[in-house]
């Protein structure tokens, strides 16, 4: 098998349009040699090639852009928690970045990689679907064409569940992209700051690091004159497939007590058996999202 | 495959195959047997090293992805004959049992040292998050990380700092 490691974003397309191959894109890898410890020959799709983009530094950047802020799909999650305009502006992702698994896989996981891959209880995944973040992804070209260009809402860029395979039994339910092994996703899009724009993320962060979090949770939203215009939720897990919902609060102060008794209520009538993978009933993952709901708005309060 | 890269200071060009795990030829090829081989998953944190100054597991990492990049292993951060700070403090606070988690306990509390010479508690059990010590010894490294910034031992008096 063929390994690529190109310099420049020019090879990595010349190598991903040329015909009669196929090349799997990869970046950090963290996800790739964890969960297939006999890696490569153990993939159940066949390649003939890995193409490693994880150093092409003209993905790896982050920066305003007209207003919007774009994040490089190889840059490393570690190099979220350190962003200046992330801390400001997008809390979620920031808050999420930072309990991210571990700093040695902080510092060597990719953004693209960590949503390509596309881990229900990915604490980043929910926090850049609650900020609407856009993807911009470079197809292969085929028959000798050059690949396309294309945007998708983050929403958008995943289709139901797939089952990963691996030796001795191992499966893990992830979910599905619209994109293959052989795509390159170029860039995360967040949408221009507002203001009176807020966002927070919260998480069933288990203590052992070795399990992972049964519900993590984004809500992105924005107030003017105290007063809450909307605000989204995104939340997955181990245990709850998505949910993304427009909170109830329209039209609340924020100031107001009367926050949690909406968000109480809200919790309490969404089905959460629909949505329910594993771990708790229905009615006490409704507490818990609860409970991490409680806990974002009351440190917003306080603020 | 020839891969460029540099080990604790020194250049190297390898010839390896691209898919060989960094941990298996640190410790196979390489005879350096400082990054142990545990869980292979990233999970115990054992075979962490540094790639270009930040803590890494050494098991998920591919020679192939190593072109121009320093890796350093804990054989690489000792002076001749001479104990690290952090090291001489693991030793006066008995904070070494079976030893195994030891040399990666010791990349990421170096890091974080370098980072911040006088880290909280907090931030310490954050740095060692990836880790796992299987003799349950955790409070005695935090001590000893946290000891680093006091004044070295004197008449076998370890480097403890109170618990705040």
């Amino acid at each position: 098998m063929e390994f690529l490691s190109p310099r420049y974003l020019s090879e990595a397309f010349e190598a991903m349009d040329k015909g009669g191959r196929n090349l799997k894109i990869c970046a950090g890898m963290t996800h790739l040699l964890r969960f297939y410890p006999r890696f490569p020959e153990e993939l159940t799709s066949k390649f003939d090639g890995l193409m490693h983009v994880g150093d092409l530094a003209a993905l790896s950047e982050s920066r305003e852009e007209s207003g919007k802020y774009s994040i490089g799909s190889t840059a490393r999650i570690s190099s979220l928690v350190e962003d200046d305009y992330l801390a400001r502006y997008a809390a979620a992702v920031r808050e999420a970045a930072a309990l991210t698994s571990t700093p040695q896989i902080r510092n060597r996981r990719t953004v693209g990689g960590e949503v390509a891959w596309g881990s229900y209880h990915s604490p980043l995944v929910s926090a850049l679907w609650a900020m609407g973040a856009k993807v911009k992804v470079r197809t292969r070209g085929k028959n000798g064409s050059a690949g396309q260009e294309e945007t998708l809402d983050l929403a958008q860029f995943y289709r139901g569940t797939q089952k990963r395979l691996a030796a001795e039994g191992k499966e893990h339910e992830t979910r599905s992209a619209v994109t293959g092994g052989q795509d390159l996703i170029l860039r995360f899009v967040l949408p221009a700051h507002q203001p009176g724009q807020f966002s927070f993320f919260r998480g069933l962060i288990p203590k052992i690091h070795t399990e992972n979090s049964g519900v993590v949770l984004s809500v992105s939203g924005s107030v003017q004159n105290n007063v809450i215009e909307r605000a989204r939720v995104v939340a997955s897990g181990v245990w709850m497939d998505t949910m993304d919902e427009e909170l109830p609060l329209q039209a609340v102060r924020m100031n107001d007590t009367y926050i949690f008794e909406k968000l109480y209520t809200f919790c309490d009538r969404y089905n959460f058996d629909s949505i329910r993978r594993g771990g708790p009933p229905g009615s006490q993952l409704g507490l818990i999202v609860f409970g991490l709901l409680k806990e974002g708005f009351s440190t917003l309060l306080a603020r | 495959m020839i891969i460029e890269w540099s080990l604790n200071g020194r250049p190297l060009r390898s010839e390896v195959s691209p898919f060989r795990k960094l941990l298996d030829y640190l410790r196979q090829d390489l005879k350096l047997l400082g990054a142990k081989e545990g869980c292979r998953e990233g999970k115990c944190g054992a075979c962490t090293i540094w790639i270009d100054g930040q803590v890494a597991n050494s098991c998920l990492v591919l020679m192939g992805q190593l072109s121009g990049k320093e890796v350093t292993t804990i054989e690489g951060i000792n002076e001749k004959d001479k104990f690290t700070p952090l090291q001489e403090s693991l030793l006066t606070a008995s904070a070494i049992e079976c030893g195994f988690c030891i040399p990666g306990m010791l990349m990421s509390g170096t890091v974080l040292l370098n980072q911040n010479p006088d880290p909280s508690r907090l931030q310490i059990r954050e740095t060692l998050k990836g880790h796992l010590c299987a003799c349950t010894g955790y409070q005695k490294i935090i001590d000893a990380i946290e000891g680093v910034g006091l004044p070295p031992a004197v008449d076998g008096r370890a480097r403890m700092r109170a618990r705040r």
